[in-house]
């Protein structure tokens, strides 16, 4: 029988067909899904993220793993969510109003799922009212904002004030990041966090989670 | 001596008298302050040359600079969300890897536009498949690679047929702190191109300025063994020492002076931005340039700031 290692190497290489064969097996033999995710799928992507930061890792191959990795996942959704294990925490992200860069807040997401999260993404361009919306609709525990120009990056401190107005800024936690922002900016506008790129986000993401 | 003239000087390393500058303003930046930024620019001729007032409309965004979808000659719909500013690619015609083998591109001639070349891949397949596609290299990357450098060889034929003395490209090869792709998947794939329309300039006795933004230090060497003759780097993504470092003497650098920062900075900060450029990375034979890029959140006063301190830089030679 394979070891998890072996799945968290195939999650590396970005080896699709192998990721959903080793997982089927291990559920075969009776492994638990949430067994399979928290020693096998998340490990792996967990290594992708450190080869990012060194830049071993280039997009290209980051993508490859997180496909790699939804392709074990589809497979143990459902049994998770027939088991009621519930995802870490779940995130909206999206673009700010104004801006429609993405490629950055989809490789966040793509991290983010590969680290445990569940993700719903508000696209791009979206308003301080969408935002609020949609946290409510979704009950999400953080929301992640992404901004990638100096004129876009105010209508992040916009949308921290329109969760205050609505009453429901105590209920989640904001996480920024995109070319032009910094931990001091995110403090600026009383945000809960800053990540510079998509490994270093759910790093962010696990501790608001913890400091709830 | 005229501007053209020592433009060339600088960017042939043949002593110019001057550093030349530049500040380009962006059309939402226009509709934002339009006769108070007029103002400014009529009291510099030195950067905006024979500009009169009423020269420009205020409001007249073009293309995908305008609110609302568009399509263009590649089958890209674009979407954009804040006129004055560029929009987005929102649907891909290549979706489908197989589906490369069936397209053609445009039958009209569009030029060589700004992403005319990598950033045109992931206009016609998506980002995300795109970068699938550098990470498991299937014949069809290199297919589209063809077609599209095909396609801007025939344009480049067509530019050149005028002989101008520069080619202006513009590609967005990096991000913020790397490069998309390995540098080693850059040089298989994409040196090929630019060295080839490159060369083609060259072979024509035009030269040839590249625009990219981001981070690109790992391809400068690249680039200049492709033939660039003038680079348009930004400085923020790159730094300046280590610019100076990889390309100081040996190609033209036209520095775009850190938009990033300018509407946060104080007008001394702005000052001493653009005299720490000038210093470590101006010879006395040329080789540097300085562009602004003013947005619409660039304050008023700095915008007027950034044109003194480009005159007052320029001579310090
Ligand atoms: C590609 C690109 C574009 C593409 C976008 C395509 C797309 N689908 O997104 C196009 C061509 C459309 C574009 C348009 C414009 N762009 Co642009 N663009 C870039 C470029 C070259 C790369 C951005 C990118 O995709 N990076 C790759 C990703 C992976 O990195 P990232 O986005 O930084 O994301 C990482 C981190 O920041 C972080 N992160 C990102 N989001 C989030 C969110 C959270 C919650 C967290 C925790 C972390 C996080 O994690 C990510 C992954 O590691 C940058 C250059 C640069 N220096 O960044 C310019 C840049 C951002 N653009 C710039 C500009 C000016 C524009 C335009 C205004 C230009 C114009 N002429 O109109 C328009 C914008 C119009 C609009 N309304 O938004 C400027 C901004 C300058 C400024 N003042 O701030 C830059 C910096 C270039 C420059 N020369 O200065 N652009």
């Amino acid at each position: 029988m394979a070891s998890y290692s072996e799945l968290q190497q195939c999650v590396i290489s970005g080896d699709k067909t192998r990721v959903k064969e080793l997982t089927q097996a291990f559920l075969d033999n009776g492994k638990l899904p949430k067994e399979i995710l928290d020693e096998g799928l998340i490990p792996g992507m967990a290594v992708v993220g450190k080869k990012f930061e060194a830049c071993e890792f280039f997009i290209p191959e980051m993508l490859l793993s997180a496909r790699a990795l939804n392709a074990g996942l589809d497979l143990l959704k459902p049994l998770l969510e027939a088991s009621d294990v519930k995802p870490i925490a779940k995130v909206l992200i999206g673009t700010v109003q104004g801006d429609i860069h993405d490629i950055g807040k989809n490789l966040v997401s793509a991290m983010l799922r590969g680290g445990g999260f569940e993700v719903i993404d508000a696209g791009v361009g979206v308003s301080p009212d969408q935002f609020v919306e949609l946290a409510k609709e979704t009950g999400v525990d953080i929301v992640g904002l992404s901004a990638l120009l100096t004129t876009t990056m105010t209508a992040m401190k916009d949308t921290v004030q329109a969760f205050e107005s609505d009453g429901s800024r105590n209920k989640i936690k904001i996480m920024i990041g995109g070319a032009p922002v910094t931990t001091k900016y995110a403090e600026e506008i009383g945000a809960d966090g800053y990540a510079r790129n998509a490994s270093a986000a759910v790093e962010m993401a696990k501790k608001l989670i913890g400091a709830r | 001596m005229t501007r053209e003239e020592n433009y060339f000087k600088a960017i042939r390393f043949d002593y110019p008298e001057w550093i030349p500058i530049s500040v380009r303003i962006m059309p939402a930046t226009w509709a934002k302050y339009r006769e108070a930024l007029e103002e400014i620019v009529l009291q510099h001729p030195v950067i905006f040359g024979d500009y009169e007032k009423g020269n420009i409309d205020f409001d007249g965004f073009e293309g995908t600079y305008r609110e609302g979808e568009h399509t263009d000659a590649w089958g890209c719909v674009w979407k954009n969300v804040s006129p004055g500013l560029e929009g987005v690619v929102v649907k891909c015609p290549l979706t489908r890897r197989e589906d490369v083998h069936t397209f053609q591109p445009p039958n009209e001639h569009t030029g060589l536009p700004h992403g005319f070349m990598f950033m045109r891949l992931y206009y016609l397949r998506g980002f995300e498949e795109l970068m699938i596609d550098f990470a498991e290299e299937p014949p069809e990357l290199q297919i589209l690679i063809d077609k599209v450098l095909g396609y801007n060889l025939n344009e480049l034929d067509l530019l050149l047929e005028e002989n101008p003395a520069l080619i202006v490209l513009g590609d967005d090869l990096g991000n913020q702190d790397s490069l998309p792709i390995h540098p080693q998947k850059w040089i298989k794939y994409l040196k090929p191109c630019y060295a080839r329309l490159f060369a083609k300039c060259h072979q024509k006795g035009s030269l040839v300025y590249l625009h990219s933004d981001g981070h690109i230090l790992e391809i400068i060497p690249a680039l200049i063994e492709c033939g660039v003759d003038v680079l348009n780097p930004q400085v923020g993504a790159n730094g300046i020492d280590n610019l100076a470092r990889i390309a100081k003497g040996k190609i033209a650098i036209d520095l775009d002076l850190d938009r990033q920062h300018f509407p946060f900075w104080t007008l001394s900060q702005i000052e001493e931005h653009i005299h720490e450029a000038v210093e470590k990375l101006s010879l006395p034979q040329g080789g540097l340039l300085l562009i602004a890029e003013v947005a619409p959140d660039v304050p008023l006063k700095s915008i007027a700031a950034i044109c003194e301190y480009l005159e007052k830089y320029k001579s310090s030679i």
